[in-house]
């Protein structure tokens, strides 16, 4: 029964991100808790291994394409790295139990009311992002750039690791705010890179704590 | 992933009919409910197993009935 169930989740939220491209973790991993009362560090670790491998079609897209800037995912990555490592050594010393569970889903909510925020101003926020970049363009300043390339890196690593949640839309807005001149489509495969690379190290850090199913990422 | 690709294929097929920003809104919407519903759920006290709150239920309506 919950096999059946699982798959409808995954064709609910599979039509959400087919329709908007927003909703793949956020939709997938409260669903989970929610509906499914799926353990809270099952779901998370579940949904990593699946958004690595779902996301890794569209980037394999975005790279015969040319639309990959990968000198920005390099410098995400030296950051969110680090803190996937970190986060999941963390996470293992933490008590399995209701401290973890809780700061899961705070952190998941958190996460889902800033994607939805954004998913809800994005438009809004790029427009207005427009004008100052011709007037003041962080291209003047790349170690200023970079920098906070590498610390949104670090955001982004944090927080996907302990909820799944991040990568998409955060981690797009934040692109968009680091690099308003950028042609956007370059900067969608960048962070959908950038993204395969942390969902796959946090993932599989994940399935080394024991915190995957494979049955409910199947869908059987 | 059974339920997704198909899932993936049906979405971006209905929503060539559809106003984008309303595709957003609903979702952004969706969204702001299951945040807030795993916020409230992550600040309620840590749960009671259902099977003992069912037990000490079944005990109450037991006693009562006696």
């Amino acid at each position: 029964m919950h096999g059946i169930g699982y798959t409808l989740a995954g064709l609910l939220v599979g039509a959400a991100v087919g329709a908007t491209g927003v909703g793949g973790g956020s939709l997938m991993t409260p669903v989970l808790i929610l509906f499914y009362g799926v353990a809270p560090a099952l779901a998370v670790g579940t949904d990593l291994l699946f958004a690595a491998i779902s996301k890794s079609f569209a980037v394999w897209l975005h790279r015969r394409n040319g639309s990959v800037d990968w000198r920005i995912v390099a410098w995400q990555a030296a950051g969110s790295v680090p803190a996937v490592l970190v986060t999941l050594w963390w996470l293992k010393s933490l008590d399995h139990g209701v401290t973890l569970d809780r700061l899961i889903k705070l952190t998941l909510s958190g996460a889902i009311v800033i994607t939805a925020l954004f998913t809800l101003f994005q438009e809004v926020i790029a427009e207005r992002l427009r004008p100052s970049a011709r007037l003041n363009s962080p291209k003047h300043d790349p170690r200023w750039q970079r920098g906070l390339t590498v610390a949104s890196g670090v955001l982004i690593g944090t927080v996907v690791t302990i909820s799944s949640v991040g990568a998409g839309v955060i981690g797009m807005m934040l692109l968009l705010l680091l690099y308003p001149r950028h042609e956007p489509i370059k900067l969608v495969g960048s962070d959908l890179a950038h993204a395969v690379l942390i969902t796959a190290i946090a993932g599989l850090g994940h399935a080394r704590l024991g915190t995957v199913d494979y049955s409910i990422s199947a869908g059987c | 992933m059974i339920g997704a690709l198909p899932g993936i294929w049906l979405g971006s097929r209905f929503a060539f009919g559809l106003d984008g920003r309303t595709l957003k809104q609903a979702v952004a919407g969706l969204l702001l409910v299951v945040g807030g519903t795993t916020l409230y759920k992550a600040l309620l006290p840590p749960e009671t197993p259902a099977v003992v709150a069912s037990g000490a239920a079944a005990r109450t309506a037991n006693a009562e009935m006696r």
